[in-house]
């Protein structure tokens, strides 16, 4: 068998355990929501739907773009090159790896 | 292999032995021992009460947090969601144990060390979606920490496994080879015994220093510092939520110093037997003690510094020890 093959089942069987596991914690518990704390003032016009897919995705981009606006970035030009550096560090010692000791190239 | 054969194995070796049962009890003794020897080093008792000096307390402290009746939780938290994605953490941490041969049923394959940084990596994804995943501010900044040192600390890990795993196992980069039938040379060859003591020292720092990381513990423990953001990414977890985000936490670590311990000291090799199960074993808390030790004995960083530390010293240590293995 091959590292591939064996990838896509550890996966498939790590999704299928979990699910078994969650599905019973999930029925059993009882969630109890208590409502948000806004001072006073009527929930209506503050509602953020957190299920709501599209506000879901546009807060966590929001968040992501002030984690690297806030924390990452340095002020310096490169900022994006030295964010993607340790990825790319990576990816070519992978690459390099893989055709060194599989003796393609 | 039969295909029924291969699956039985997998299964097992995830559920039972040294996968979920296993990793968890590894884990929650490991919780104890570390309280223990932080307690000793602040002049503290530490777990006491639960069980004979304490050794259940984090037993006692998870099965009441995971059985409790009702979770009381705020608007700011999709809990279901939580528990499946932790769930998957921890389960993807118990697959990957298929490859640590401390069992007959154990798996290896060409380039498996791949695989293996590929399962983890769910578990520091869980994270950062446990603390993404709330409305909640100090979650989502627990979250963002989180998620900044990755950005670091993952390709670490991963060019340091390699390394290791490239000077044990040249070849394969079987994680299972690695561990099971690492490749030593002998006296008759000075050179290269030097030059691979010289890769497990330089991978070994700068695995530890990014496990430090990618485990919260001091001094990179900015995603939970509870004065700053209130507890981070568990600051709104309750109930089965915050046992599970314990439970992750706990397998991570004693699945990661499971096999760095193993790998930084390869003899005698990780093998089924009860001899060599006790051996692995051993290895397993003399790191776990150093770890704990050297870390407890900081103070927490700022993130800025954190990244800063993480950049300049595991990262560049971990591609000069890929460039070594080479030599090997």
């Amino acid at each position: 068998m091959d590292a591939p093959s064996l990838m896509g089942i550890l996966t498939a069987i790590s999704i299928a355990v979990s699910l078994a596991i969650w599905i019973p914690i999930a029925l059993k518990v009882r969630v109890r929501r208590t409502e948000v704390y806004l001072s006073g003032e009527p929930q209506a016009g503050y509602r953020l739907g957190i299920t709501e897919v599209s506000w879901s995705v546009r807060r966590v981009f929001e968040k992501l773009y002030a984690a690297i606006l806030n924390y990452v970035q340095t002020g310096v030009f490169n900022d994006w090159f030295a964010i993607s550096l340790p990825y790319l560090i990576l990816l070519l010692t992978l690459l390099t790896v893989v055709t060194l000791v599989g003796g393609g190239g | 292999m039969d295909a029924l054969a291969l699956i039985g194995r997998i299964l097992f070796t995830t559920l039972v032995y040294p996968g979920l049962v296993f990793l968890v009890v590894l884990g929650l003794l490991s919780q104890w021992y570390r309280r223990k020897l932080v307690a000793r080093l602040q002049n503290r008792v530490g777990p006491k009460y639960v069980g004979p000096v304490g050794i259940l307390q984090p037993f006692a402290d998870v099965y009441k947090l995971l059985f409790v009746k009702e979770v009381v939780t705020g608007y700011y938290t999709p809990a279901r969601f939580i528990m499946f994605i932790t769930t998957l953490g921890i389960v993807t941490l118990a697959a990957s144990t298929v490859f640590l041969p401390i069992t007959p049923y154990s798996i290896g394959v060409d380039y498996d060390v791949l695989v293996f940084i590929y399962l983890t990596l769910y578990a520091s994804i869980a994270y950062a979606i446990v603390g993404f995943g709330s409305t909640s501010p100090y979650p989502s900044f627990g979250g963002i920490r989180y998620t900044t040192m990755m950005i670091v600390f993952e390709p670490a890990v991963a060019i340091s496994l390699l390394a290791i795993v490239r000077a044990l196992a040249p070849g394969s980069l079987s994680i299972h080879e690695a561990l099971s039938s690492p490749r030593i040379p002998g006296v008759g060859n000075p050179l290269h015994a030097a030059v691979l003591v010289a890769v497990l020292l330089t991978a070994g720092v700068a695995l530890s220093i990014s496990l430090l990381s990618k485990a919260m513990m001091k001094p990179f423990d900015i995603p939970e510092a509870e004065t700053e953001v209130a507890g981070g990414y568990l600051a709104e977890l309750s109930g089965p939520t915050l046992g599970l985000s314990i439970l992750l936490h706990e397998v991570e670590l004693a699945l990661y110093v499971l096999v760095l311990s193993n790998l930084l000291i390869p003899t005698p090799p990780m093998l089924p037997g009860l001899l060599e199960v006790a051996t692995s074993l051993l290895k397993y808390f003399a790191v776990l003690t150093v770890l704990v030790v050297v870390a407890y004995s900081m103070g927490r960083v700022r993130l800025d510094q954190a990244l800063r530390t993480l950049v300049k010293v595991p990262l560049p240590l971990s591609i000069l020890s890929l460039a070594l293995s080479f030599l090997t």
